[in-house]
């Protein structure tokens, strides 16, 4: 009877040191979606309407180290800042928030012939930025957000454009 | 007498107040085909505040200087920044430059059979002098080099 005792105490304990540590990450997580929901500070894209010679703002306060891709409404989906492949966006790792001319955004990819870049913002339409952990993942599995801007070429809200990036 | 002591403890206490250490990058093996695996250590300087990696860069045979691990430009090495050491096939090494009309490339490192020097360095963007750098050098062989074929 006393073995049975020290049994139920062991295996109550146990199974208190389990619930409180699952409660203990439930808690961290929820903080964790709570710092970035209430805080609004995930990461962003902004402007969300763009233009050729306007400036596009990446900002990735979390902490999280997310990775950043974009998809492109001709197809291309281009890597911008991932550790496993390349990152082309200057120091993203280094800082929260980075500024540049959307006409200098550059992309990563693999073709049949290796490696290449190219600008992002090529044509007019909506560019799907999307942040995660791990890229290369469905959404369901990793934290992730997308975000989205619309870039326009030949738009009366921009300013005509000098380098005559051909209207699409 | 005492003068000379503080002298002598000055003389050893400057140098480490800033620098700590040095974790010597490298990256081998110094004879390569395309097909062979580059192994590429990055190495640290180790000072009191936070460790600062060093960044990489290569010349090419044409003598361009292109980046390939570089905080303010690109990085084009798989996991350089997040490993102590990482690895690539030397033939799919490809670095990034500015071309005379200011557009970001990319070009692969390896393309005549030669010798091609590696830069590592905490700032890059300087001259050598005022950085740390640190030079090594490779010996590329084409696939028809009988090196690649034996």
């Amino acid at each position: 009877m006393p073995k049975l005792k020290a049994k139920q105490i062991e295996f109550t304990s146990v199974s208190m040191l389990t619930t409180k540590s699952v409660q203990a990450v439930a808690a961290s997580f929820a903080g964790l979606l709570a710092f970035i929901n209430a805080s609004n500070e995930g990461p962003d894209v902004v402007p969300e309407r763009i233009c050729p010679l306007e400036e596009i703002s990446i900002t990735e306060p979390t902490g999280l180290n997310l990775s950043l891709a974009v998809r492109t409404p001709d197809g291309f989906h281009l890597i911008l800042a991932d550790h496993g492949f390349a990152t082309v966006v200057p120091n993203y790792w280094s800082a929260h928030s980075v500024s540049l001319p959307a006409r200098d955004l550059i992309g990563f990819d693999y073709n049949e012939d290796g490696p290449y870049i190219r600008p992002v913002f090529e044509v007019s339409g909506i560019y799907e930025f999307y942040f995660a952990e791990n890229l290369e993942t469905e959404p369901e599995n990793t934290i992730s957000f997308t975000r989205r801007v619309e870039f326009m070429i030949g738009s009366p809200e921009c300013e005509p454009d000098p380098s005559g990036i051909e209207k699409k | 007498m005492y003068l000379a002591i503080i002298g002598v403890m000055l003389y050893f206490a400057g140098p480490t107040s800033m620098t700590e250490g040095l974790q010597s990058p490298s990256i081998g093996p110094e004879k390569v085909c395309a097909d062979t695996l580059l192994v590429i250590t990055p190495g640290l300087v180790i000072t009191p505040g936070s460790d600062i990696s060093l960044s990489l860069a290569a010349r090419t045979f044409g003598g361009r200087f292109v980046y390939l691990a570089d905080q303010l430009t690109a990085t084009v090495i798989p996991y350089y920044w997040t490993h102590s050491q990482t690895e690539i096939r030397a033939g799919d090494l490809f670095g990034w430059f500015y071309a005379d009309d200011g557009k970001p490339a990319l070009l692969p490192v390896f393309t005549e059979g030669g010798g091609y020097e590696f830069y590592f360095s905490d700032n890059l963007h300087t001259e050598p002098e005022n950085s740390i750098f640190i030079t090594r050098r490779i010996t590329y062989f084409t696939d028809d080099d009988s090196f690649c074929q034996s």
